[in-house]
């Protein structure tokens, strides 16, 4: 068992005997070594049932906007899920003393569905480890390092927040990383127009992208107003395209990159790539990163006389 | 409830000759597919950049992946694609006008589906050909359809084909079944159209020993892994089971195992003013894991919630199509088990369901 898991049990432990939480949201181990299936622990008996290790991909922020008005959860989060959990404090979706952030500082995720291209046969997997910023995995001849570039969520490539802002315990420390350069896109217009066109055209409208995001919580999504017909429920590359980009604009300046929208994504839509584009938008207009400070106003719902306008 | 139903004719001519099998040299998998390539449009198991695999179109210079790794995309888009023009209505001059969508379905020629995904259109073929209403739509495409089957050399993790059915005798529903057995695939023709193919020159005869290796191949494949019987989790599945409410509280009610699954076949019905004053009627997929999917016209929701709409999904597979359509609406291709976001592994809740005993995951 590593620390993490020893001290998740632990400060779960505490919380549930003590009446503080309910209900503890964490991580428990899934299918294989490469995944984990979230878990509600609501008994102190129950705690060995949380566990960490770098299969712990979901964004469990989700679960905790489902609560709100239920009394105090306990939540495992990484550095991205609390800055969706500070998001929804923004918004007042959930108050902050309703939860209790067992923070965990992370060295990234793995992507189970990176593994076969990136030559690994899960269902030869052992084991999967971190281990000072890297990764090891025993396919049954020991263990061996991995390549983080080939196995991560690729949006924790990107991470520059692997320990979580906000947090009421901390465990673990930052892991020596940098996050990587963001990937280019074509200069060009319509080139740029063209890949876009191309992903979209994959899309199944399975909105797994919109499930799975602690930040879309709207009751009725745009999409599924058919009466009002903002878009309509055709499957093709037109709809798909006005989807996506309306996604992208809802959530500009609240998107905190946790990159679930890309790696649940059964068409292997770059998701994130628009996202961290609108992202680096709003912090070179504002100044402002979503989900950094759960006391600051979120940046597109407010409005400053001093505001500078779009460069002309 | 309508009453068990007999197969459909068409697909299950079976050939009673001995000489049905034949050996393909790998080698010559290119040359069967340049003589194919003349009679049908090829389908195949083809590769992209990221790794992901899907049904696109191959041919001797683009040649279908055959191994035991699983196309994302389940086979059903050939018959019964995401989305499809039902009719297009003119309201004219005064002459209204409404127009079916023309065009004839080209022979397609699917190679390298598994055992779980010939299976699957077993299944689709209970839904839109079998009952009292036979789908012109479906059935256009998949009367022009021939399949051919790779019979998997070993089982994904996720894989529980052999726990719901038996995939060999499913590969024999294909028109030819391709096993590997090393050098070569031993060929097996199931049809009159799967006799045909192994016409090609590119064929040789198979030796007793080349026979006796694919049946050790076959039987590794019959060995069932999973502790749970679809006719016991048909007779478990309750309403009450405590196992929907471990489900629905992690579930997130997007369309993923549904949309990927091979034998799910739900769609939604809709009309669109077109250019030109026209309307099209098209139909397009859809689940009952959506909130709005049972969503009544005055507002009532009778699957309110997702408890609700898990129960549904799980207990149609298992239990309600069995007495509909006399078939297993799973085929155990293991999509929605490798796809789910939050990794509810369904083997997991179908041992649940059998067990009486919690479980997280297989695994766990």
């Amino acid at each position: 068992m590593n620390s993490q898991t020893e001290q998740i049990r632990t400060e779960a432990r505490r919380l549930l005997e003590s009446g503080e939480v309910s209900v503890v949201i964490g991580y428990g181990p899934g299918s294989t070594p490469a995944r984990a299936t979230p878990v509600f622990v609501r008994s102190a008996e129950d705690v060995d049932r949380l566990f960490w290790s770098p299969a712990c991909a979901q964004n469990l922020a989700l679960y905790v906007r489902e609560q709100a008005g239920r009394g105090k959860v306990a939540v495992v989060a990484k550095g991205c899920d609390a800055r969706s959990i500070a998001t929804l404090i923004q918004e007042k979706q959930i108050r902050r003393e309703d939860v209790h952030i067992i923070g965990v500082s992370c060295s990234g995720v793995v992507d189970p569905g990176r593994l076969a291209p990136a030559g690994l046969d899960e269902g030869t997997l052992k084991s999967l480890a971190a281990e000072n910023g890297g990764l090891k995995a025993d396919c049954g001849d020991g263990e061996v390092p991995l390549e983080r570039e080939a196995v991560l969520k690729r949006a924790c490539l990107f991470c520059d927040t692997p320990v979580p802002p906000l947090s009421d315990t901390l465990i673990g420390e930052a892991p020596p990383l940098q996050p990587a350069a963001d990937q280019t896109l074509p200069e060009d217009l319509d080139a740029r127009r063209e890949f876009w066109a191309e992903q979209f055209s994959k899309c199944v409208r399975c909105y797994a992208c919109r499930q799975v995001c602690p930040a879309c919580y709207c009751k009725e999504c745009f999409t599924d107003r058919l009466p009002v017909g903002w878009v309509s429920k055709r499957i093709a590359g037109p709809e798909n395209w006005m989807y996506h980009t309306t996604r992208a604009f809802h959530l500009a300046g609240r998107c905190v990159g946790c990159g679930e929208c890309e790696r649940v994504c059964p068409a292997g839509i770059p998701i994130q790539t628009l996202m961290r584009r609108m992202a680096s938008e709003v912090d070179a207009l504002f100044g402002y990163r979503a989900g950094m400070d759960p006391d600051a106003e979120p940046v597109l719902a407010t409005y400053r006389d001093d505001d500078e306008g779009p460069a002309e | 409830m309508t009453t068990k139903v007999p197969p459909s004719e068409h697909r299950c001519v079976r050939l009673t000759e001995s000489d049905l099998d034949k050996l393909l040299p790998k080698t010559a998998l290119k040359d069967w597919l340049e003589w194919a390539s003349t009679r049908y449009h090829l389908l195949g198991p083809v590769e992209a950049e990221d790794g992901s695999r899907s049904f696109a179109a191959v041919s001797a210079d683009r040649l279908p992946a055959l191994d035991n790794r699983r196309q994302c995309a389940s086979p059903k888009e050939a018959v019964l694609p995401s989305c499809e023009t039902l009719f297009t209505f003119d309201p004219g001059d005064g002459q209204p006008r409404l127009s079916p969508p023309g065009g004839e379905f080209a022979p397609t020629l699917m190679v390298g589906m598994k055992p779980c995904d010939v299976r699957s259109l077993e299944v689709l073929d209970r839904v839109f050909l079998d009952g009292r209403f036979q789908d012109p739509y479906y059935a256009g495409r998949r009367k022009s359809l021939v399949t051919v089957a790779y019979v998997c050399e070993s089982k994904r993790w996720s894989c529980f084909c052999s726990s719901v059915g038996d995939p060999i005798e499913w590969s024999l529903a294909a028109d030819v079944a391709l096993t590997d057995v090393g050098e070569a695939y031993v060929a097996t023709a199931n049809t009159p159209a799967g006799e045909e193919l192994l016409g090609c020159p590119a064929f040789r005869d198979v030796s007793a020993d080349e026979l006796a290796t694919r049946d050790i191949v076959w039987n590794a494949l019959r060995e069932r892994a999973e502790p749970f019987d679809p006719e016991k989790v048909a007779a478990g599945v309750d309403w009450e089971e405590p196992a929907w409410d471990a489900i629905a509280e992690k579930c997130i009610g997007c369309g993923v195992c549904s949309f990927l699954c091979p034998t799910c076949t739900c769609f939604d019905i809709q009309d669109e003013t077109i250019a030109g004053g026209k309307v099209e009627r098209y139909r397009v997929r859809d689940t009952c894991q959506f909130c709005d999917f049972t969503k009544m016209g005055h507002g009532h929701n009778p699957r309110p919630s997702r408890r609700e709409r898990v129960r549904q999904r799980i207990s149609h597979k298992f239990k309600y199509i069995v007495h509909q359509c006399g078939i297993c609406g799973c085929v155990g291709c293991g999509r929605c088990v490798e796809l789910c976001p939050v990794n509810a592994d369904l083997r997991g809740v179908l041992s649940e369901i059998v067990s009486g005993n919690g479980c997280e995951s297989v695994s766990a």
